[in-house]
């Protein structure tokens, strides 16, 4: 059991030194949040809970856990917006017809910045450093025959711009650590790709046979959702993922 | 209410019924959805509670909490998983949400989207319990469930451009309909 206490404080401080964003804030005045994935509509932001409903943010005030306070809604005028994902001071929204990054200077009142419009597509964003990372995936209902992943410089917030995009099978949810970008492409697998350079980004491994939807890193250990199960896997040498655990489904 | 029910029956029924020469092509086993029904919405609240393990089915989106891992059963609740040791993650209890997809987790609370509304769930006692604080209700108006198909929270719905979706046909007598469910269909009568 020692072991395993061991093995899981080292997990909590690994994770602890995550980049803002990633969601797991044990910082934050003692305040103690979980990890969602990049498919997630729920988010916090200081004392904030901001809910995705549809073309909707809601936004609540959570200092007092047991009473929520409903704040307002903001209509985030699309057609419908299919994730959230707070980085620094703004939030970044997975749209069918882009990316849209809202500021959050004001936390209770989110504002509008801009947009990156693409193709109408779906799926979801993050962001590390000046670059966001986007897929499009078809499969769905805003599918158009498009499969990319899309790299985007938002060092001018109010001016995303491309910079590259990569074909792929069928990319849905995706995390990145450093220069290692984890990306679930659908029922090609989980694949790890070297970001280091944006222009001649590379697959560095896959692991294959899970139909991967969306993943979390959480130390060295990627959780990963897929058709058939919950998969862990182990990322501490990313060009060599080893399973740690499945749950099947039924 | 129940006018609402009538026409969102009749809409469905309109835009949903095959002609008999189209039937012939309708495959005899074909994945879809069903209607999830309610009777009664005010007492919502009381659809959310905690029950032992569950199997997983639709496995849907995943958070970390703590020890916990969570995984969501798509539109059903949450399992919770003890993954102290990641290599034998253990199920501990199923927190039965109605229309549940998304969850995130603060301090022990849990704040989960359910039918028209946010539900927050104090989780300090699991596995032995769980207390309900508050149910809050979406200020914005839905009407109508998402559509077979249409509900962008879930791609493996796999729903081709241009291809039918096809689901189990609608009982009004049933209740309201809150939702839809992926279900394998026997030569379904009703798609979209």
């Amino acid at each position: 059991m020692k072991k395993y206490l061991l093995f899981f404080s080292l997990i909590l401080l690994i994770g602890s030194c995550q980049k803002e964003g990633s969601e797991l804030s044990s910082s934050d005045g003692g305040n103690t949040t979980g990890i969602g994935g990049s498919m997630a509509k729920f988010t916090f932001h200081k004392q904030y809970l901001y809910v995705v409903e549809k073309q909707f943010l809601q936004v609540y005030d959570v200092s007092v856990a047991s009473k929520p306070l409903f704040l307002r809604t903001i209509d985030l005028n699309n057609t419908a917006v299919e994730t959230i994902f707070p980085y620094g001071e703004y939030l970044f929204f997975g749209t069918q017809n882009g990316m849209l990054i809202y500021s959050l200077s004001n936390p209770s009142i989110p504002s509008y910045i801009s947009t990156y419009s693409h193709i109408v597509s779906c799926d979801p964003v993050v962001v590390q450093g000046n670059i966001a990372y986007v897929t499009l995936s078809t499969g769905n209902q805003c599918g158009r025959g498009v499969n990319q992943l899309e790299m985007i410089d938002i060092s001018d917030i109010y001016n995303p711009q491309l910079l590259k995009m990569y074909n792929f099978n069928n990319p849905k949810g995706l995390t990145i650590d450093g220069t290692y970008l984890y990306l679930c492409d659908g029922n090609a697998g989980l694949k790890v790709l070297d970001v280091a350079n944006i222009y001649n980004a590379r697959v560095l491994e896959t692991f294959a046979g899970i139909d991967a939807f969306d993943v979390i890193k959480n130390g060295n250990i990627l959780t990963v959702t897929g058709k058939d199960g919950v998969y862990q896997l182990d990322c501490t040498n990313p060009l060599d993922l080893k399973l740690v655990s499945k749950i099947g489904k039924n | 209410m129940k006018k609402i029910i009538i026409a969102f029956a009749s809409f469905v029924f309109l835009m949903g019924c095959i002609q008999r020469d189209d039937y012939n092509a309708v495959p005899e086993v074909i994945d879809g959805f069903k209607p999830v029904y309610v009777k009664d919405t005010t007492n919502f609240v009381d659809s959310v509670y905690l029950t032992p393990p569950r199997v997983l089915n639709n496995p849907g989106k995943i958070y970390l909490y703590k020890l916990y891992l969570i995984v969501n059963e798509y539109g059903k609740g949450a399992h919770i998983f003890d993954n102290s040791n990641p290599q034998i993650p253990k199920a501990i209890a199923f927190i039965n949400i109605p229309l549940n997809y998304d969850i995130s987790i603060k301090n022990n609370v849990m704040y989960a989207d359910a039918y028209l509304g946010l539900v927050v769930i104090d989780i300090s006692m699991l596995p032995s319990s769980i207390n309900i604080l508050s149910f809050m209700r979406y200020k914005t108006n839905r009407v109508y469930p998402p559509l077979p198909g249409a509900d962008p929270n879930f791609n493996f719905g796999r729903r081709g451009w241009g291809n039918k979706t096809y689901f189990e046909c609608i009982d009004p007598q049933k209740g309201l309909i809150i939702g839809w469910e992926p279900t394998t269909l026997l030569k379904p009568k009703c798609y979209q």
